[in-house]
């Protein structure tokens, strides 16, 4: 009988990732309410011992291999932060064990005994609450912030050790860790930071391109530059990079416009960003009225703040 | 009555708009800026093999029937004005005749390349002294054994002084009127065949539009495009009913783009704290134009069945042509009414469709002939 | 090589989406196919052009869907095969997809196909939910890279190029695999006319799950949307104050914790 609740613990050197931290914090409640019993898999020593000081069972996994072993037997529910490997991994484990699967949820909970998820749909246009078919294995990954990290209760939990079923078939020939970031077409970032006359000079948009940079890393997703029309008429941008009406029309998940005011010829060209964050100096400028998020401030401060913040969350 | 497309058109339409949205609406606004013709875009589009869509398979082309194309010359028309008459231009004008006429030397040499898109070909109708009135035709040719020796000047020719090819509408003799006129053919190199003036156009920006001079031009007598000599108005009656139908499929376009950027813009635009697409005002230029140009959109529907079922429609495509270009500058109007001040800016496309729209009040007849003639037919005989 | 590419049709991203009522949907019936899908279909088809062999496109849909098929056709695939079958219609809707259930269509159609490369796009412009491409893989036990940047066909096996945590890893993987398609990996070609017109006039054959020898009640829905909203679409900004480096930080908590935008 499946009476367990487990959790996928990633760790770097091991040290536990901050969403995987998250999903510990919140694993007891969770199985709590549902009947089950928390417990976690981890694939290094240190993130292991962390683990077993949240639930009471863990399966250290040695050797584990780009996919690790199937679903234990006894998994009920397997929780995830998301995260590229979860991403391969989960769909995975619910396909090999008939499961119910949905990845990158926005809020997970108990409803009448039973899990309820939400996520977006349609590219973001919408919002679902999703229910799972009984009696199978629930597999579900949840995004950073869902829950909040907390402090262990201080169980100590037992520590399996288990070794990984090998993968077959792949073979890591390289990992380079310096590799280029990788710059998209302004409309296919996930996310597009842009600039505006706000930045005062071509030269400025080194501290664009640096945060371009950081967020690729942060997040892993595709980030592209784009830029504001008077820029590019003042050759400090090339065309491609135009945002608006006479240049792209995007819809990243996240829309930075920097230094650029807001005409409605650029605020055509981003109507369809999920979350818009604008950056200007000018309190009054347009920009902030269709915008979620606002500085007000010199973007030559911000943007480096910025940049900082992000590498230092 | 099917009003519907096909479900081989509705896919058609859905792959070209795709095309014209990612290869030819990027470059609309440079086209327009530079008024130059764009060659690698042309190759392009060409390589891909629209510009046959109306000749056979046997010479390279798709056989599509004329409805399909005017799917074509409205959604290039939807992407780049400019850029739609110079495909229309190499698909229709300017490769008409060469492909009705032309020897087997011809249709290798120079048709074959065209719809290729590796030539570039023109039709050059109008002079000085004659405009939607060809009877005022004073190019010249005459008959010297075998061959042909031309001699006029054309003007507002599009693509002409880029042209690696012209189909020429001349006379044997101005007194014959319409009866002594006929298309020749002129090849880029010829002795005596020279350019002029390059003119600079308010709207259609993006082909290379001027005069084209013959001084003595000898032809071969496979240059005469023909069976027989003088029948040229007769040969252009067969095509002018097309060209009317495609003029009006441009104004579909135009008039979609302009329709869609100000409802694009009436949705975002706020003014007095709500967006102007709340305003009764708004909506109702909107409620008049839709319908206008879904009443455009069936007359060049009608006149694509009945061309395609051989159904003599000067008339109607007349009206068509007509009706649609009123319908656009409407449309190109309420738009830049619609963006207000900004229709003024250079920066949105909108005051580019209201500079195009002007093209569609001469391409195929002004609308002061064409309603002389449709009247004239109406009343009849007097 | 034998290559399976499975292509999905989608909401055009322009498709405006209402909320009937907390329990329905309605998207504007515009569609298109999904982006990264294109890319999958262009690298099948230039590994094809560059090594031979044949391209078939696969995608699970009602009879709208065989538009993409078409496309694919028109672009240069050998044969297409739509899947679709009464038992399919609660779980692939306009709004929503049950990832399971489409894998193991997806695992069949390639069983009953054969196979030694399968390509798909990294997710799916609807959903985003990267599920099917991976699941489909442990349908039929066979190795997987996802999110692939570069691929070059080796004898019996493949070397592709994966962005992950901001590294760039190479990676060799062994023949029949299954590969998904990520933003850079190429740039999608025009179909030529000729091919566009021949497209629209081919018979697109449906199949239905009998002729995969699926049972009908292997096909539920695991995971079912039970109520909707639709945000509004009106923006209010929160200004946030403070020295550049607090704005900055309090900037970052917020897009992580209100919005999972970082």
């Amino acid at each position: 009988m499946p009476d367990k609740l487990y959790v996928i613990v990633e760790s770097n050197g091991g040290e536990i990732r901050s969403v995987s931290r998250e999903v510990l914090s919140a694993a007891r409640g969770i199985a709590g309410e549902l009947g089950l019993t928390a417990a976690a898999v981890a694939t290094n020593a240190d993130a292991a011992s962390e683990a077993a000081k949240y639930v009471t069972h863990v399966v250290h996994l040695t050797n584990a291999g780009l996919i690790p072993t199937p679903l234990p037997e006894d998994a009920a529910v397997v929780l995830a932060g998301s995260s590229p490997l979860a991403r391969d991994l989960l769909p995975y484990l619910a396909a090999a064990s008939a499961g119910c699967y949905l990845g990158d949820c926005t809020a997970l909970r108990v409803e009448a005994g039973v899990l309820v998820a939400e996520r977006p749909m349609l590219g973001g246009k919408a919002a679902g609450t999703f229910a799972f078919e009984p009696d199978r294995p629930i597999v579900v990954s949840v995004r950073a912030h869902v829950f909040a990290a907390s402090d262990p209760p201080g169980v100590s939990g037992e520590i399996i050790e288990q070794a990984a079923v090998e993968s077959k078939g792949i073979e890591v020939l390289s990992s380079d860790r310096a590799a280029e970031d990788r710059r998209v077409d302004v409309t296919e970032g996930d996310i597009v930071v842009a600039g505006g006359r706000g930045l005062k000079s071509a030269d400025n948009f080194a501290v664009l391109e640096e945060l371009a940079g950081t967020l690729a890393n942060a997040t892993g997703g595709a980030v592209a530059v784009g830029a504001s029309r008077a820029v590019v008429d003042a050759k400090w941008r090339p065309y491609e990079e135009q945002v608006g009406k006479s240049g792209k029309s995007v819809a990243p998940k996240l829309y930075f416009a920097v230094g650029i005011s807001g005409q409605i010829h650029h605020i055509l060209g981003i109507d369809r960003a999920q979350v818009v964050v604008a950056i200007n100096s000018d309190p009054d400028a347009p920009i902030f009225k269709y915008a979620d998020y606002g500085i007000v401030g010199d973007a030559l401060q911000v943007i480096p703040a910025l940049t900082e913040a992000i590498k230092s969350a | 009555m099917d009003f519907a497309y096909t479900e081989e058109q509705k896919f058609f339409q859905k792959v070209v708009a795709d095309m014209v949205e990612k290869v030819v609406e990027p470059k609309a606004e440079a086209l327009d800026e530079s008024d130059d013709f764009d060659h690698d875009l042309f190759r392009e589009v060409g390589g891909l093999g629209y510009y046959g869509l109306r000749y056979p398979e046997d010479v390279g082309g798709m056989d599509v029937d004329t409805q399909t194309f005017a799917i074509f010359i409205e959604e290039m028309a939807h992407g780049s004005f400019g850029f739609a008459t110079a495909a229309m231009m190499q698909c229709l004008m300017g490769t008409h005749f060469l492909h009705r006429f032309g020897s087997e030397d011809i249709i290798e040499r120079l048709f074959k390349p065209a719809i290729r898109g590796e030539k570039i070909s023109c039709i050059a109708f109008t002079e000085e002294t004659s405009g939607s009135d060809i009877t005022g035709t004073r190019t010249i040719a005459k008959q010297d054994g075998d061959e042909w020796i031309l001699n006029g000047k054309k003007m507002w020719i599009t693509n002409g002084p880029i042209a690696d090819f012209v189909t020429v509408l001349a006379t044997t003799d101005p007194a014959l009127k319409t009866k002594g006129l006929n298309f020749f053919l002129v090849e880029k190199g010829m002795e005596g065949f020279t350019y002029g003036q390059v003119l600079h156009k308010l709207g259609a920006r993006g082909t290379v539009t001027g005069e084209i001079i013959f001084n003595d031009v000898r032809l071969p007598a496979d240059h005469l495009l023909g069976e027989e000599v003088n029948k040229g108005m007769e040969y252009m009656q067969e095509v002018l009913e097309e060209i009317r139908l495609m003029t009006a499929a441009l104004a579909l376009g135009l008039a979609r783009a302009a329709l869609e950027d100000a409802r694009e813009y009436a949705r975002v635009r706020e003014a007095f704290g709500k967006v102007i697409g709340k305003y009764q005002l708004i909506r109702s230029k909107f409620g008049e134009c839709w319908t206008e140009f879904e009443a455009a959109k069936l007359l060049v529907q009608k006149v694509a069945w009945m061309i395609q079922n051989k159904i003599p429609c000067g008339n109607e495509a007349a009206m068509a042509k007509m009706f649609a270009t009123e319908m656009c500058l409407k449309a190109v109007d309420e738009a830049t009414r619609i963006y207000g001040g900004n229709a003024f800016a250079q920066e949105y496309p909108v005051q580019r469709y209201f500079r195009d729209a002007r093209f569609l009040l001469y391409g195929g007849g002004t609308h002061e002939v064409l309603k002389n003639f449709l009247g004239s037919r109406y009343i009849g005989r007097l | 090589m034998k290559i399976l590419v499975f292509v999905k049709q989608v909401p055009d991203t322009e498709a405006l989406v209402e909320a009937l009522d907390d329990s329905s949907l309605k998207v504007e019936e515009k569609f298109e196919m999904s982006f990264f899908d294109t890319l999958a279909v262009e690298e099948a088809l230039r590994l094809k052009e560059k090594h031979g062999g044949t391209v078939t496109a696969v995608t699970v849909g009602p009879e709208r869907a065989g538009e993409v098929l078409r496309t694919c056709l028109a672009l240069g695939a050998d044969s297409v095969f739509r899947i679709w079958d009464e038992a399919l219609a609660p779980v692939v809707t306009d709004v929503f997809t049950d990832s399971l259930s489409v894998a193991r269509v997806l695992a069949a159609v390639a069983k009953h196909l054969g196979f030694d490369l399968i390509l798909c796009g990294k997710q799916a412009l609807d959903d985003d939910a990267a599920a099917v491409g991976v699941m489909t893989a442990a349908l039929l036990e066979i190795p997987f890279v996802t999110a692939v940047t570069s691929v070059k066909a080796e004898e019996g096996s493949i070397r592709v190029k994966q962005k992950r945590d901001g590294a760039e890893r190479e990676i060799k993987c062994e023949l029949p695999a299954l590969l998904s398609a990520e933003k850079g990996l190429n740039e999608p070609r025009q179909p030529q006319v000729m091919k566009v017109m021949k497209a629209a006039r081919a018979k697109i054959d449906a199949m239905d799950l009998a002729a995969l020898k699926i049972q009908a009640d292997a096909i539920i829905s695991t995971v079912k949307p039970v109520s909707f909203t639709v945000p509004d679409k009106a923006r209010s900004i929160s200004i946030i104050e403070g020295e550049p480096a607090d704005a900055a930080a309090e900037l970052v908590r917020r897009l992580r914790e209100e919005r999972q935008a970082l």
